[in-house]
């Protein structure tokens, strides 16, 4: 049976856009849920899923077109039924490791967000830089293995995992039924015993209930045994909002996990940091959490853009007006904020954390002493979070430079509901921090 | 697999060689000075907190530790001291942890529960009940990840053999055919749930039948007998065919930290005959392999070492306020 793949309309308002990529080739079987393309629009990008199993027969629209009309028939897949794919065909090759896939450079050259910076075969996506730093570091080191639910088959909206399994096999990419309790403290077992597991969670918020006690137990376990036993773990997954899911399924879980002392708690906010950031957890030798977005993944940014140790904030935006200081998700939005902030003639200063613990007040301390104004931005709940911590450390250093009282943007202290209408206003936007910026600097 | 209360247990498939006897026996009475040494400094109040004792499970402990090779990882809930002391770890490394002096096996951070030797295959030490079972079904996986060929004892109470944890654990060693023996010290007196050795039936060996990790009850206090299922189980896992739950009869004579382990001091009644320590003397002496003379020699030797471990256990420096921040971080 042949289906036609349409051009979805992105967001509701959208009528076209751009085939930026096609992950599948012609002649090429997918497999349901297999990444077929990805489509961009001026604000957001999605990638579109195989429906069905069956065989790429033609594409419509080649990559790089613009301004393809919503409903626009743009592939034609054949098949369903008997056909049923291997599991190792699917579309890893095509996305199979960029640094060394030289079929990516003959990939159209295609205009990047914004249509400024043009595309290039160093560019990636947060998720595959994320998938690229945890192959390297496979290939480097034999210890390293992932093992989660379906990370094998690399179902559910992260895909990080897509492909590893074809290099590295069932041994090294462990998929798991949702055992939690037993999954969670085999890994931390398998790190006492020297090797270097990366857990993929399927929600931050959702695993703490089981995650808990082992998280505790790998955090605590090296200062309570004197220094005897250091505990190599990375669990990482998606962490915090994402759209239609509430409650703890839509919580960030961010200023919780940074109260263990014994943890590093890693927040990459972008493409270009997610990769090296994800290679310093997995080297560090100890316990390291590693909080990914949902809505950062099918962003992209220059590979490898950033290398260094856990613990270290960096500059991602200079201005010497105010400093704006998030991690994770909520830097995209500041950094949005601060691109319509600079149209008004505010240049803020944006830090990324990077990590939440440790925190690099220094870097925090530096910028304010600079600008004299602070405003700390999460997406977790403001009450004792990673911004209450921002503020009373730079109200112990800083005082004298504060031009003005600092301020907290952060979460609804709520837990997250389910409505459109109220997810919306329960977390930070780029408009509500460019209300609150320009107040503070303005004055009114 | 599963048997009476007494199990099937082809004693004399494996005959002991006196050596092994003396050691078995000497091994035993350490752990008991040791845990009878503890209970009175806790009495004391030089250690704090709680004091997990062991007294009445020696030759479960004891009989598995003999039959596994000194690479295979062992791992316990909180009752370490026994594990510590079947491994080779330092009595005095140990006492000094209870004493909380910076010469204690973890620098007094750790205390009772909080005990790692990985330089002995020693693996913690985990309060949280049952934590330990997962935590262990790791070290197996670490081994068959590597193919090193070793098998992981896993000690655990009856108290934390229906944890979710515990069977989420044997769903997943089953299917793996991990390396691992589950050892679970029935020691008729979790809390909340005191069962009489012998005189209720139990059912912790066929915990693992759905998830097809077959059990085995096992008289565990003879050390003949656990030394025979633990040979049995350690073998079946090394071969790769995966976990065997092993469910120890013992009786333990005392409260964690010295107290009574139950209302009413019915421990006393049965120690004559549910003592492992005594009936390894017993068969010492039938078996004319020592004289009274010579087990008396012995049993002065293990005394003086637990003797000696509890002065530098009271004599150790603390540790100095500025380790406080120590080492938190790897």
């Amino acid at each position: 049976m042949r289906r036609e793949i349409l051009m979805p309309p992105v967001t509701p308002s959208m009528t076209d856009g751009k085939i930026s990529r096609w992950h599948v080739a012609e002649g090429q079987a997918v497999a349901a849920g297999d990444l077929l393309a990805e489509v961009e629009t001026a604000t957001a990008t999605l990638e579109i899923e195989a429906e069905n199993e069956g065989r790429v027969e033609r594409i419509l629209v080649p990559a790089g077109t613009e301004g393809v009309k919503v409903n626009t028939p743009i592939a034609v897949l054949f098949g369903g039924g008997g056909e049923t794919p291997s599991p190792r065909a699917g579309l890893h090759q095509p996305l199979a490791f960029a640094a060394f896939e030289p079929a990516r450079r003959d990939l159209p050259q295609t205009p990047g967000r914004g249509g400024a910076v043009r595309a290039n075969e160093a560019e990636v996506t947060y998720r595959e830089a994320l998938r690229d730093a945890l192959a390297a570091e496979m290939r480097e080191d034999p210890h390293v293995f992932l093992i989660g639910v379906d990370v094998a088959q690399n179902r559910g909206a992260a895909k990080v995992a897509q492909g590893l399994i074809d290099e590295f096999g069932p041994q090294r990419v462990v998929s798991v039924p949702a055992l939690d309790e037993a999954v969670f403290g085999i890994a931390v077992g398998a790190a006492y015993a020297g090797l270097k597991p990366v857990v993929e969670l399927g929600s931050w918020g959702r695993s703490l209930e089981a995650l808990w006690p082992v998280l505790t137990e790998a955090a605590q376990t090296f200062y309570l045994s004197g220094g005897r036993l250091a505990v190599p773990v990375v669990f990482r997954g998606r962490n915090g909002f994402s759209e239609g899911m509430t409650g703890e399924d839509s919580r960030c879980v961010a200023s919780a996990l940074a109260q263990i002392p014994g943890l590093k708690v890693v927040q990459p906010a972008t493409a270009g940091t997610a990769g090296g950031l994800l290679r310093a957890a997995i080297r560090d030798p100890g316990p390291v959490a590693v909080l990914e977005h949902e809505l950062l993944y099918p962003l992209r940014g220059a590979a490898d853009a950033w290398a260094g140790p856990l613990g270290a904030a960096r500059i991602a935006r200079a201005g010497n007006d105010v400093t704006l200081v998030a991690a994770g998700h909520a830097l995209a939005v500041v950094l949005e904020a601060a691109a319509a902030l600079a149209c008004d003639g505010i240049e803020a200063e944006v830090v990324d954390l990077m990590c939440v613990r440790p925190l690099d007040h220094e870097t925090v301390a530096v910028s304010v002493a600079r600008t004299g104004r602070l405003v700390t931005i999460e997406d977790g709940w403001g009450d004792l979070g990673v911004g209450a911590e921002i503020v009373a450390s730079i109200a112990a250093r800083n005082f004298g430079d504060l031009k003005s009282a600092p301020v907290r943007i952060a979460g609804a202290a709520v837990p997250m509901p389910y409505a459109a209408e109220l997810q919306a206003v329960a977390r930070p936007t780029p408009e509500a921090i460019v209300r609150s910026v320009s107040k503070l600097v303005r004055g009114s | 697999m599963t048997g009476s209360a007494h199990g099937p247990t082809d004693v004399d498939g494996l005959a002991f060689s006196p050596a092994e006897d003396i050691a078995a026996y000497r091994s035993m009475l350490l752990i008991r000075r040791f845990e009878e040494k503890a209970g009175q400094l806790y009495a004391l109040q030089a250690v704090h907190g709680v004091c997990p004792l062991c007294i009445g499970q020696e030759a479960s402990i004891v009989g598995m530790v003999m039959e596994a090779r000194e690479t295979d990882p062992v791992v316990t809930g909180y009752r370490t001291h026994g594990a510590l002391l079947a491994r080779g770890v330092d009595p005095k490394l140990i006492m000094s942890e209870l004493t909380g002096r910076a010469t204690g096996l973890a620098q007094g951070k750790g205390g009772t529960v909080r005990m790692f030797a990985p330089e002995h295959g020693f693996y913690g030490g985990h309060g949280n009940a049952g934590l330990g079972v997962p935590l262990g079904a790791g070290l197996a996986f670490a081994s068959r990840y590597r193919q090193d060929g070793a098998v992981t004892l896993c000690f655990f109470g009856d108290g934390a053999a229906a944890r979710g944890r515990v069977l989420e654990t044997y769903k997943l060693a089953a299917r793996w055919a991990l390396p691992i023996v589950f050892i679970v010290d029935n020691n008729t007196a979790a809390p909340g749930a005191s069962i009489v050795l012998g005189s209720l039936p139990s059912a912790i060996s066929e915990v693992g039948t759905p998830f097809a990790v077959p059990g085995e009850q096992v008289d565990g206090i003879d050390v003949h007998r656990v030394r025979a299922a633990g040979r049995r189980a350690i073998e079946r896992a090394r071969r790769g065919k995966g976990p065997t739950v092993l469910e120890m009869l013992t009786y333990r004579y005392r409260g964690h930290g010295g107290m009574p382990a139950r209302p009413g001091g019915g421990a006393e009644r049965r120690i004559e005959d549910a003592d492992p320590v005594t009936k390894a003397r017993a068969r010492l002496l039938a078996l004319s392999i020592l004289s009274e003379r010579e087990l008396k020699a012995l049993e002065r030797s293990v005394k003086d070492t637990v003797v000696a471990a509890a002065a530098a256990a009271r004599s150790g420096p603390a540790p100095e306020s500025r380790d406080l921040l120590a080492q938190i971080e790897a």
